[in-house]
């Protein structure tokens, strides 16, 4: 024992997880916590602090965040790291997450030459087929042959409607253009007689000259048919069933445009690559069985209950899904320092979802959507990583660091400083790699369980549907609601509302998709994707991330499977600050029951700070704390509040018991 | 006017009564650079109507005269958006703006960045995102 009795002691909790790093500061009177002292007192609370994570949970690389994260804690209420009694670091942070993503459709153009961005402004209307000639060549095309010119960046407007009514007055049939400045309508304009015309081709010096081509240009609030139907397509080029077989990748990608280009090429020199997908291997510890990647994520998850405590995924070596677990598997082992092979998978969360990808073929950086599957996989940490991080926190700070409190344990003494809970209680620790649950019955005996997937995989889901370059853009989708600015003095909120300004909005911002920000600041979502098709992205990648693992995590704890017998449920963590989730989460649980709500620890700091605060809390009462780590305990089952002899926990123990039965705690670390 | 006229949109020199952006040409204002102004506005399908602006009296900038131009323009324009040129620059401006503040500001020497004013003020319009030109903004 460090500190004087004379004197209260400083205790500051420390929660280290995948993005924040939380910690709490409480005094401890004098003689709390010493072996055969008096009874617990109360831990006089004197505030939290959040900082970012720096570098990977569970790593030394958290010295950083930590020594933020303290800093600020004690700050805010005017203490110094010389006057802190003892640091708590929660328990070897049982998980770390990875993430990968693998689309398992392609596009590939090999037969033709597409044009498909839909540019704001075509010119013209209607279906033009001829050869394709080059502006300067317009003049040599021979009386009576069909041609599609293709106009580059230097030729003025006038100049091209010029020629192009130079070419008809000779006899040629011009009967369309692609344009690579944003000329269009200014060229249809100065023609007699109507002309589809494609502009803001970047790439027109890629499109083949002297080949059979098509223009097509829909009517205002239209999209293309012919183009984009592959008989369409078949019938204008005059292909065979083969030809036509192949072409169809061309229509599909066309489909919803109001103006496309398709010219022919000759077949052959470029050959469609395509991964198989690959199948997933999913061990558990009676059986093992195989899912097919292509089967979707629905298919994914159903198989993985079955076989369920899960003990390593792996997936075929050459296919896409065994690329995606070894990368996952070989980042995990870089973390860890462990050998890539030792790694064991523990748990994976799959979603489908949706990538553009450029498509190859294509001349004016046309994107397409196409189908993918995100893994969030799960592994475990080694105990030394928890270890050489405590040691390297000692010296960086000079303070005594003490690691113990088996993390779902600590969130559950958190969550009851919120006001109005009592055991039994379940919590839902949403963060940024994954979701837990812990559940204590009457007794005080926990059941816990972890599954991957979280706040960093609503992100990447955001980010990849909505082919953002930025990672923060997809953040700020995630945690701030968008609303359209829809003239310069005005702003309609996503829930239809609007608000006025006096003065004007800036140009960046106008007529564009943003995200409000709490201090009313408007940040422009570079995509052409309208507010209800964000939103939905939004509210689809939380809703296939937060709810399918509330309910697979409380699942996994409630006594006997059934959630129906959970009664209360407090949300914790980062992700449970997010304005829906929340209430997402509660909507499902619901309909089985339950009364579920974001906490409210120590009746002040929301539902942050559970862990940290749970780590005062045990330590306030009567933790002996002379063990840097304590030893294992053997009275492991049955656990009563206050005991907390229990760090160290049998490793090898499974995954997931059936807690409100037989009280065995069931969390397993390393 | 028959059909097909109708549907390739009108033509600048028409002279129109129905909706319209004002473009006001003050004097010394080049051809060429109304001729891509107009070109912008065209392109983007919102008519213009040109009226030429009496010389700003000697007791004002240049600047100020070229924003105040175009501010009235705005008040006349059917769609409330004013558009003024001079022989170095351009401004876009909306009625509820401060007569001295307009939106949009360009430099009439530079074809392109003309061309997207003019595209840019019939985007006001149609209430689409401005093309992002970097130099057409404002100092605000």
């Amino acid at each position: 024992m460090s500190a004087s009795p004379e004197r209260p002691r400083l205790v500051v909790g420390v929660d280290v997880g995948n993005s924040t790093t939380e910690s709490c500061v409480a005094e401890l009177p004098a003689s709390t916590g010493a072996v055969g002292g008096p009874p617990a007192t109360d831990p006089r609370w004197l505030g939290g602090h959040l900082a970012r994570t720096s570098g990977v949970k569970g790593t030394s690389q958290n010295v950083a965040g930590i020594v933020q994260s303290v800093r600020g804690a004690l700050e805010g209420c005017g203490r110094a790291l010389e006057d802190v009694d003892v640091l708590l670091l929660n328990e070897a942070t049982p998980v770390i997450s990875g993430m990968a993503m693998e689309t398992i459709t392609e596009t590939i153009i090999t037969e033709s030459t597409m044009i498909g961005h839909d540019p704001s402004t075509p010119g013209g209307e209607g279906l033009g087929v001829g050869r394709t000639v080059g502006y300067d060549a317009l003049g040599e095309v021979p009386e009576g042959d069909a041609a599609i010119v293709v106009i580059p960046r230097e030729v003025d407007f006038e100049d091209a409607a010029a020629a192009i009514e130079a070419a008809r007055a000779r006899g040629v049939e011009v009967r369309g253009a692609v344009v690579q400045r944003d000329d269009a309508r200014l060229i249809a304009n100065r023609l007699s007689a109507p002309l589809p015309i494609v502009d803001e081709v970047a790439f027109v010096d890629r499109v083949p000259l002297g080949m059979d081509a098509a223009v097509e240009v829909a009517a205002p609030g239209r999209t293309i048919s012919t183009l984009s139907n592959t008989y369409g397509l078949a019938t204008i080029f005059g292909l065979d069933p083969e030809e036509t077989r192949l072409i169809a990748p061309v229509s599909r990608a066309l489909i919803g445009n109001r103006s496309a280009v398709v010219v022919r090429t000759p077949s052959g020199d470029i050959t469609a690559r395509r991964i198989p997908a690959g199948a997933l291997e999913l061990i558990g510890e009676r059986t093992r069985r195989s899912v097919d990647v292509d089967a979707g994520a629905e298919e994914i998850m159903r198989v993985l209950r079955a076989v369920r405590p899960l003990q390593d995924a792996t997936g075929a070596a050459g296919t896409n899904v065994g690329g995606m677990l070894a990368g996952v598997r070989d980042t995990m082992a870089a973390l860890t320092e462990d050998d890539p092979g030792d790694v064991r998978i523990r748990d994976i969360l799959a979603v489908d979802t949706s990538v553009p990808q450029e498509v190859r073929g294509g001349l004016a950086g046309e994107f397409r959507l196409e189908n993918a599957v995100a893994l969030a996989a799960m592994v475990r940490t080694g105990r030394t990583a928890m270890e050489r991080l405590a040691v390297a926190l000692a010296d960086e700070t000079g303070c005594r660091v003490v690691i113990g409190g088996i993390e779902a344990d600590m969130a559950i003494r958190g969550a009851l400083t919120t006001p109005g809970t009592d055991r039994p209680l379940a919590v839902l620790d949403l963060g940024g790699g994954s979701t837990d649950a812990a559940l204590a019955d009457r007794e005080g005996r926990i059941a816990t369980v972890h599954v991957s997937g979280a706040g960093d995989l609503v992100t990447k889901l955001i980010q990849s549907e909505l082919g953002l370059e930025d990672r923060d853009v997809a953040e700020q989708i995630k945690r701030l609601p968008l609303a359209k600015v829809e003239s310069l003095f005005q702003l309609r909120l996503e829930d239809g509302s609007v608000t006025f300004f006096d003065e004007a909005l800036p140009a960046e911002v106008f007529a564009r998709v943003v995200t409000l920000g709490d201090d009313g600041r408007l940040t422009p979502i570079p995509t052409r994707a309208s507010l209800d098709a964000i939103r939905r992205v939004r509210r689809e990648a939380k809703r296939r991330v937060f709810v399918v693992n509330a309910l697979r995590a409380l699942e996994q704890v409630a006594p006997d499977g059934a959630i129906r017998r959970l009664d209360f449920v407090v949300l914790l963590g980062g992700s449970s600050l997010d304005f829906e989730i929340p209430e997402m989460i509660a909507e499902a649980t619901a309909e089985f029951g339950i009364v579920c709500g974001t906490g409210n620890v120590r009746g002040v700091a929301g539902p942050r700070n559970a862990v940290a605060t749970g780590l005062v809390a045990r330590h306030a009462e009567g933790e002996d704390g002379a063990t840097e780590i304590a030893e294992p305990g053997n009275d492991a089952q049955g656990t009563r509040p206050g005991d907390d002899a229990r760090p160290g926990h049998d490793a090898e123990g499974p995954h997931r018991g059936d807690a409100g039965v037989a009280g065995a705690p069931t969390e397993v670390r390393s | 006017m028959s059909p097909a006229d109708l549907r390739r949109g009108r033509r600048r020199d028409e002279d129109t009564a129905g909706p319209a952006i004002r473009v006001a040409r003050l004097p010394g204002a080049a051809d060429g650079a109304l001729r891509e102004l107009l070109a912008g506005l065209e392109e983007e399908g919102v008519p213009a109507t040109v009226v030429d602006a009496d010389a700003p009296s000697a007791a004002v900038s240049t600047a100020a005269a070229l924003a105040a131009a175009a501010h009235a323009a705005a008040g006349a324009s059917t769609l409330r958006v004013g558009v003024a040129l001079d022989a170095e620059h351009a401004c876009v401006t909306v009625p509820r703006l401060p007569d001295a503040a307009p939106f949009l500001h360009g430099d009439a020497t530079d074809p392109f960045a003309l061309r997207c004013l003019g595209q840019d003020a019939a985007r006001l319009v149609k209430t689409v995102p401005l093309t992002d030109h970097p130099t057409n903004r404002s100092p605000r």
